[in-house]
């Protein structure tokens, strides 16, 4: 409880109004905490996987069949080993940025799209490895989008190496580091090996964080729970997702389903505190509403989207660094129910405070992603952090003497020193919102903007190609994996 | 027991299926079964009218999905004490699908709301669960009669578990014997060509119209 004084001092600055959003008191947060506890201790999980049934029953669960209850002593042992900050890494081993409560809001494109949709089309395709390279173009050119995410699945490579292979696009192109996860527990165990490609040190800095999913209620299926162990065993941040769908997988209440996310991602760090003390771990979440009428799972609910807020608070009251699935919609097109849905996610991102938050390029309950969405996205990011800055309240910006001399003479203050000087830091100047004068009523103007400024990236980006020698590596290596010829896999790339 | 006195019952019964109430259900077939009432009656005057009217007002969105599952759980409690009383040739239902998730893969929600939603349509399903290896698809198609195979997958690994069905299908050279029908969050259209599969279902709704389609039943309901 101590984290809460450290965190309500270092979100608000004197003299400087800005919004934050936290929704849980301490005594709500001891009263999720506590049923959730109850949950592990009286129901358990399920968990389809022998070491980490064994891993548990070490640790002093107690297991029956596939079945393990987990006591409180040794959910609070792992809430204690659990590393409170976490530090993640460029590429190229420079330090880029610090996951801790109270941090700084990083987005990733959502991830793991089955379906691209395309600029002026209404039929999403399957995606190919060319399009991960124009998402990490895109992405790595796009400062308000700090991560990259493997965001797509490539069906021009075979079926078991769809995980790794996303992995190649990104790190030929772009330095950022890579949210991920792996399909199945040789997929992992292969992507990992392509890291270490790259740096020996992968593991000590890490560059990307793997998700992994159990499977609501209180289920761990085989290769997740194994992802986890093998995570934890090479100390790579895992980032524990549990995705309830409120009302179907998850009990049809706010409260009961928070719960049950909350218990889930305990016992995931149980296993991975247990395994590997101290390695880094980060709560996560991608709730759902189950739409009662069409059977969708809605991730921009309103409902979920107030699930996710209050397991933000709850890593807050427990110091960890946590995830979150915001700046989303679940929308099938660029639409006004697209943007709507994403800024309301933006926003709780940002006034939450959450670390990860991932989202930005995708539509349809997280299987389409739009190139253009990353853009519009990117904008929406921009405009909510414009929301989170505040102002600043001082002489200059109260600004008397500059009204008094205004409104005794020239009746405007757009020639004023004063507004020439503050009007850069005070005002964001939209990349893509239309702020014309009515010169021309087309509709999704925005769009077509959209369109024209993905071209223009992709035209002169900047990219952070890897080194020649590295690339060499990392086509060797996935081409003996996937049995694809390295002179076509870099064709497939669209490398000259 | 007069007429009168059957007919209460009947309707009494169709209403406890519309409700979702399987013990009452249960309890009503049960006692009409004892007065021996001819259970194809009570399939064709109460079962199928109630999940007929659920299928109505789910159409007019009075049902949500939870009714409908509840109201299909409860004809399937009532169906389940019918089923033995019924000669072999009268199945009850139309044809029979065989459902079920693939090995590897324990969800299940989307599975069960495919099969609720086969039920209302009339079908005959037999739902093998989940984590199910691909022989047992097989096994339990030939067994049961089955004009079409359900293939539910929610992760992108065990996608190929479907492919797996259809080449056991192939190799034992039954391919022709049963329609395949695949389905879960990342199969796609495109998946489902790939593999050979004859139909799929983006969701439980497209499912249904999709084994209409596959059984040529189009436009029959």
């Amino acid at each position: 409880m101590k984290q809460l004084e450290k965190l309500e001092c270092c979100w608000v600055k004197r003299g400087v109004p800005r919004p934050k959003l936290r929704i849980m008191s301490e005594e709500e947060f001891l009263k999720i905490h506590n049923a959730s506890i109850k949950l592990l201790e009286d129901v358990g999980v399920f968990i389809d996987n022998k070491e980490g049934l064994r891993s548990l029953e070490e640790a002093g669960a107690l297991v029956d069949g596939r079945r393990a209850r987990i006591p409180r002593r040794i959910v609070e042992d792992a809430l204690e080993r659990a590393p409170k900050t976490i530090t993640i890494y460029d590429r190229d081993g420079a330090k880029y940025a610090e996951l801790r409560p109270g941090g700084e809001t990083l987005f990733a494109p959502g991830s793991a799209a089955v379906k691209i949709l395309d600029y002026n089309s209404t039929t999403p395709r399957p995606p190919a490895l060319r399009d991960l390279v124009n998402i990490a173009l895109i992405v790595e050119n796009l400062s308000s989008i700090k991560l990259q995410s493997t965001a797509v699945i490539p069906v021009d490579v075979p079926i078991e190496h769809r995980d790794s292979i996303r992995l190649l696009p990104i790190l030929a192109f772009s330095s950022k580091p890579i949210v991920t996860g792996a399909f199945s527990d040789e997929g992992l165990i292969n992507m990992l090996k392509a890291l270490s490609i790259l740096r020996e040190d992968y593991a000590d800095k890490p560059m990307a964080i793997f998700d992994v999913c159990p499977s609501p209620p209180l289920k761990w299926s085989y290769t997740t729970c194994q992802n986890l162990l093998d995570l934890a065993r090479t100390a790579m941040p895992a980032e524990i997702i549990s995705m309830p769908q409120i009302g179907a997988t998850g009990p049809a209440t706010i409260a009961g389903s928070l719960i049950q996310h909350h218990a889930e991602v305990l016992s995931g760090i149980v296993m991975a505190e247990t395994v590997n003390p101290g390695t880094p771990v980060i709560y996560g979440g991608s709730p759902s509403l189950f739409d009662m009428r069409y059977g969708t799972s809605r991730i921009a609910a309103p409902e979920a989207i107030l699930l996710t807020a209050a397991y933000i608070g709850i890593c807050g009251f427990l110091g960890l660094p946590c995830h979150a699935y915001l700046c989303l919609s679940d929308s099938k097109t660029l639409d006004y129910q697209a943007g709507m849905e994403t800024l309301m996610g933006a926003l709780i991102a940002l006034l939450t405070g959450v670390n990860v938050a991932s989202g930005p390029g995708m539509l349809e309950y997280e299987s389409v992603l739009s190139i253009e969405k990353i853009l519009l996205d990117s904008e929406v990011i921009e405009v909510a952090s414009r929301i989170l800055r505040g102002f600043e309240i001082a002489d200059e910006t109260i600004a008397l003497d500059v009204m008094k001399r205004v409104v005794t003479g020239k009746m405007h203050y757009l020639t004023e020193k004063h507004t020439l000087k503050w009007y850069r830091r005070e005002h964001y100047i939209p990349m893509l919102v239309d702020t014309t004068t009515v010169e021309a009523r087309e509709p999704d103007r925005i769009i077509g903007r959209a369109r024209e400024k993905v071209l223009e990236v992709l035209r002169s980006a900047r990219s952070k190609v890897l080194e020649e020698k590295l690339f060499s590596a990392l086509i060797k290596y996935f081409s003996k994996l996937t049995g694809i010829r390295e002179e076509k896999l870099v064709a497939m790339l669209g490398v000259k | 027991m007069s007429r009168e006195e059957i007919e209460k019952l009947l309707r009494e019964l169709r209403n406890r299926v519309l409700e979702g109430d399987d013990e009452g259900a249960e309890n009503i077939v049960t006692r009409l079964a004892e007065l021996r009432v001819d259970p194809k009656r009570i399939i064709e005057e109460a079962l199928t009218p109630a999940m007929n009217k659920a299928g109505e007002l789910y159409e007019v969105g009075e049902y949500f999905i939870p009714e409908l599952m509840m109201a299909a759980e409860a004809f399937k409690a009532a169906f389940n004490v019918v089923k033995p009383l019924l000669k072999t040739d009268e199945t009850g239902g139309r044809a029979t699908i065989i459902i079920g998730t693939v090995a590897g893969d324990i969800h299940e929600l989307g599975k069960n709301l495919v099969a609720t939603m086969l039920r209302i349509a009339g079908y005959n399903v037999v739902d093998l669960g989940v984590n199910v290896p691909a022989e047992k698809f097989v096994e339990e198609a030939l067994k049961h009669g089955a004009k079409i195979i359900g293939l539910s997958a929610l992760m992108s690994t065990t996608m190929v578990e479907q492919r797996k069905v259809i080449e056991i299908l192939e190799k034992k050279g039954l391919r022709d014997k049963f329609k395949v029908i695949v389905g879960g969050a990342p199969v796609t259209e495109d998946w489902a060509r790939q593999i050979g599969a004859d139909a799929y279902g983006r969701d439980a709704f497209e499912a249904v119209r999709k084994v209409r389609m596959l059984l040529g039943e189009e436009g029959s309901a």
